[in-house]
């Protein structure tokens, strides 16, 4: 019951956050940043795209993979999307947000821009999304800044191995919005060292600081919004059923498509809490299966019994009812730093926390002038110490804008505009 | 001959429909995107759903 629910409310909110992939702090209380964040650019302010946009799926085998757990047998092979000039080009790499697979709303528009633009594209999934999780990370237990993005280098360098030599590559740069933004410079700082793909430019679009202190935030927002766990859920769903049913039958229509329901969430989401709800549920959904591969992977034994682990067909109610009731924090305290402790000596919980902050590429960046940031004054998941450490450390090389939320700017004509000079090594540094 | 160049057509559409397809990596074109196309049509819905809501 609960699960049918569910799908139908992140169905409903989900359609209406295409635009939204991680969560809040400082533009938490602003009712503008939140409907930015959750409606995303309106189509008119999109900046220019081309007509047609080659594509191409690519399928690529691991071998440091861990071991597939059964019940995720048809993630076996990580999944990548590329669109190839028919001549010589830079390369852009680009890494979705939190959850998110290589192939999203967010990618598409940023892939078609940056086509346009003559770069061949490659668009890569979160270390944090199922198929990246079961197909590519060294661990399973998602989270972890450096680690994530050493998975995601080694991925994305074994896919520009494997391309067919008609694709003839220039130079390569790496961008991401949101978690990928934090995993875009993480990556170039790699590279850095290890020079396999020779990275030129990094852009980060609306990264997180903090990982965690984001991720606290969020479970606040969450119960502050919603209420706690299975119940909390329930009730939100009543509410905004409610709603719906109401708007349908107004509306006289019964067709569930996908531009209707943008429509129906755009009626049915009013208040400021609302809002906030759909932001933190969001996020809260892609917890969901973090915790689950991470549970699986680590052996924890928090939601599935690591002796007798879950087989394809085996029912899912009881685990997905308590995985609802699970925090980020739950998922750190009882996945997370579990298996990080215990595999690392000498590690801290304190340690840990740290590296997970995006100041892990500080002095890389300060010794590198070719790391840009474009975030929003407004954007939900920083707070001011926040935004101020982006402003200081990137200093000539961000862009800041007035409002936009979380992402609810990316694609309009400033941001790509802005980005796309910032990829070729033209920036003049705006307003910090 | 039609028969005789059959497994020869088999393998270069093969080829050419799947790049290069190995058991560790594979390559599969996918319709053209139309980016242009698809946000037109979005202006387009979003001024009569701004149309609609100002008949009501």
């Amino acid at each position: 019951m609960i699960r049918t629910r569910l799908l139908g409310l992140t169905w409903l909110l989900g359609a209406a956050l295409a635009h939204a992939d991680d969560g809040p702090a400082t533009g938490l209380a602003d009712p503008a940043a939140l409907r930015a964040t959750v409606y995303g650019t309106p189509p008119q302010d999109i900046a220019p795209l081309p007509a047609l946009v080659p594509l191409q799926e690519i399928d690529i085998k691991l071998p440091w993979a861990r071991p597939l757990p059964a019940v995720l047998w048809f993630d076996k092979r990580l999944r990548v999307w590329f669109s190839a000039q028919d001549k010589a080009a830079p390369l852009a790499i680009v890494i979705a947000g939190t959850g998110s697979d290589g192939n999203t709303a967010k990618l598409s528009l940023l892939r078609a821009t940056l086509y346009a633009a003559g770069y061949h594209v490659l668009t890569m999934p979160s270390p944090t999304s199922p198929g990246f999780i079961a197909a590519a990370s060294s661990t399973g237990v998602a989270g972890d800044l450096l680690q994530d993005s050493r998975d995601l280098y080694a991925a994305a360098a074994a896919v520009v191995a494997h391309l067919p030599r008609r694709i003839r590559i220039t130079a390569v740069d790496v961008l991401g919005y949101s978690l990928g933004g934090a995993n875009a410079g993480v990556m170039k700082s790699i590279d850095a060292g290890e020079q396999r793909l020779k990275i030129r430019r990094a852009v980060m679009i609306n990264p997180p600081v903090s990982l965690f202190d984001s991720m606290n935030r969020l479970d606040r927002l969450f119960s502050q919004s919603i209420g706690n766990g299975a119940q909390g859920l329930d009730a939100l769903y009543r509410r905004v059923y409610v709603r719906l049913a109401n708007y349908f039958r107004a509306s006289d229509q019964v067709r569930i498509e996908d531009t209707n329901l943008m429509a129906a969430a755009g009626a049915v989401l009013r208040t400021d809490r609302d809002f906030q709800a759909a932001v933190a549920l969001t996020f809260r959904m892609a917890l969901v299966n973090v915790f689950y591969a991470g549970d699986l992977y680590a052996g924890t034994g928090v939601v599935t019994d690591p002796h007798h682990p879950p087989q394809p067909g085996d029912a899912t109610e009881a685990v997905a009812q308590a995985l609802l009731g699970k925090t980020f924090d739950d998922y750190f305290n009882q996945v997370f730093a579990p298996y990080h402790l215990r595999h690392r000596s000498g590690l801290t919980r304190a340690a840990l926390v740290a590296e997970s902050r995006l100041d892990v590429i500080g002095d890389a960046v300060r010794r590198d002038p070719e790391y840009y940031v474009q975030t929003n004054a407004d954007d939900l998941i920083l707070d001011a110490a926040e935004l101020q450490w982006l402003r200081t450390t990137f200093a000539g090389r961000i862009a800041v804008y007035d409002h936009g939320g979380h992402l609810g700017n990316l694609g309009d004509r400033a941001q790509i505009a802005d980005m796309l000079t910032m990829l070729a090594g033209r920036w003049g540094g705006g307003a910090p | 001959m039609i028969a005789r160049c059959l497994p020869l057509l088999v393998a270069l559409s093969a080829v050419a429909l799947g790049g290069c397809a190995t058991r560790e990596f594979s390559m599969r074109t996918l319709p053209a995107e139309t980016p242009a196309a698809d946000n037109a049509a979005a202006i387009k819905q979003a001024e009569q759903l701004a149309q609609a809501a100002a008949q009501r």
